[in-house]
């Protein structure tokens, strides 16, 4: 599936104005400083941040285009994004987390649980099933999100500073979880990221993002 | 930052380890009134269980009409909490999450209640549920319901008093409440339903327990507006605290002891208050 975005959104402070394709299967690294508008595009493509111009599509589906008024809500859109913070529920276990996309979609409990199990397995997580997720460390934090965002198959993937709470050892392990187990032909991948060495890694092409506005396109 | 600022002042309530703690002196000026504040808060409990007729205690309180209004002022305050929290969880949803417009109005209206005197709080309910007010009437017409002077009208009463406890506790908890966790779980293709019940509601679920007691506090005690719109019949209208007043007029004896087993109640309701559901009241959501 192919990402085509124009995302513009207007702040006081700012406006992000970015246009940015992604082809099916193509791993894209935002890179740029603080405060470039890089978190605000990935909430604009998620339908966290409304677009006050431009559109979002994704596959032959409009998820939303500020002149013909569409604006899909987050719940419909089917995009996963990877929080910063990893924002893990804090009340539930780690495969209750894992599981809550797939019985928010009418999975039933058992097969949420045995497909949320899998995926724990794979990142390495397995073992942590059910501990409360306030209790994780930052780096199980950090895999049991990225298996929360994946295991309901997204049509696209929004990974936001992901592995900023990993530590240096964990950092190679995962990006190889996700070459193997995320990454595919079919999905365009977003990622923000500070660190060159994850751009360098995992992505196919890098963009520049400078207050709100791209400054340059390259290989990374 | 906030981190920052929230070490500091741990820091500061703690004493820094190692270093004795500096003496200072307490201003007299601010000592005396607060020491008189406590007397004034306290003095007059002390008295009441001083002055209580001990020896024939238990026979009072196991007298019949007491027990009846007790039982009577138990039931009415728990479906009047019931009532709160299945009306005031949404209501504090809808303001606390919703881009309503005139919704700061709405705020101001919900607590209305919390300033105005609980007679005028009867006669307004009377004035829509009587059986000649505006909704009473057809009721009375269509049904063949008449709500005032009857148990549920105590039960209106108390939950119509006692609701903004709830709101405005929930509301706050909500609107200080951390929303990435909501948008998390929506971009996982939750709906606002689906959110509301697994993320949102588990993660304010303190403070509203802490609004249900807080509720269930305001409905024991109600007087005004449960006597005005309720009417004050032994047995069906006739809480503890229409007991207690109409037997300072025959027995002071008998209105004393109600009044203890009023306050040992009371008493029981703020140790059921832990001091987490405290927490929860001042708006902060624990992680």
């Amino acid at each position: 599936m192919r990402l085509d975005t124009h995302v513009v959104v207007r702040r006081p402070s700012f406006t992000l104005d970015l246009e940015l394709t992604v082809e099916p299967g193509e791993v894209v690294a935002l890179v740029g400083a603080n405060g470039a508008g890089k978190t605000t595009f990935l909430h604009a493509v998620a339908g966290i941040v409304a677009l006050d111009d431009g559109h979002v599509r994704l596959g032959d589906r409009v998820l939303a285009d500020a002149a013909a008024r569409v604006d899909l809500p987050a719940e419909e859109r089917r995009c996963a994004l990877v929080f910063q913070q990893h924002l893990l529920f804090p009340h539930l276990t780690a495969v209750e987390n894992v599981a809550f996309g797939l019985r928010a979609r009418g999975v039933p409990g058992r097969a949420a649980r045995r497909h949320a199990v899998e995926w724990l397995d794979r990142f390495g997580v397995g073992e942590h099933a059910e501990r409360p997720a306030a209790r994780l460390s930052g780096g199980q934090a950090q895999r049991v999100a990225l298996a929360r965002s994946i295991v309901v198959e997204p049509d696209v993937l929004l990974l936001d500073e992901p592995f900023a709470a990993l530590d240096e050892r964990a950092r190679p392990r995962v990006h190889a979880l996700l070459r193997e187990h995320v990454f595919d032909a079919e999905r365009p991948v977003v990622l923000v990221t500070h660190d060159p060495a994850d751009s360098r890694f995992l992505a196919d092409r890098t963009v520049a993002l400078s207050a709100g506005r791209s400054t340059g396109v390259g290989a990374p | 930052m906030t981190t920052q600022g929230s070490l500091g002042t741990r820091e500061a309530r703690t004493g820094a380890p190692g270093r004795a703690r500096r003496r200072r002196r307490t201003p007299p000026a601010l000592v005396v009134p607060a020491v008189a504040g406590v007397l004034f808060l306290v003095a007059p409990f002390a008295a009441l269980v001083a002055r209580a007729p001990w020896d024939r205690l238990a026979g009072l309180v196991a007298s019949g009409p007491a027990i009846t209004a007790l039982w009577l002022s138990l039931r009415t305050a728990t479906a009047a909490t019931v009532l709160c929290v299945l009306l005031g969880v949404p209501l504090a949803w809808v303001l606390a999450r919703t881009a309503l417009r005139g919704r700061n109005l709405l705020r101001a209206l919900v607590t209305m209640p919390l300033v105005m005197p609980p007679v005028v709080g009867g006669v307004a309910l009377l004035s829509l549920l009587g059986r000649r007010g505006l909704l009473g009437a057809r009721l009375d017409a269509w049904f063949g319901l008449t709500v005032p002077f009857t148990t549920a009208a105590v039960v209106v009463a108390e939950a119509f008093v006692a609701l903004p406890f709830l709101v405005l506790s929930v509301d706050g908890t909500l609107r200080s409440a951390d929303v990435r966790y909501e948008q998390a779980a929506a971009v996982l293709g939750a709906s606002r339903w689906y959110v509301f019940r697994r993320v949102t509601l588990p993660m304010v679920a303190p403070s509203v327990a802490a609004g249900a007691v807080l509720c269930f506090a305001r409905a024991l005690g109600e007087f005004g507006a449960t006597i005005t719109f309720a009417g004050n019949f032994p047995g069906t209208t006739q809480t503890m605290p229409l007991a207690i007043y109409l037997a300072m007029e025959r027995d002071p004896d008998v209105a004393l002891a109600l009044s203890l087993v009023l306050i040992a109640v009371s008493v029981a309701v703020l140790v059921g208050l832990r001091s987490r559901w405290l927490s929860a009241l001042t708006g902060v959501v624990a992680p």
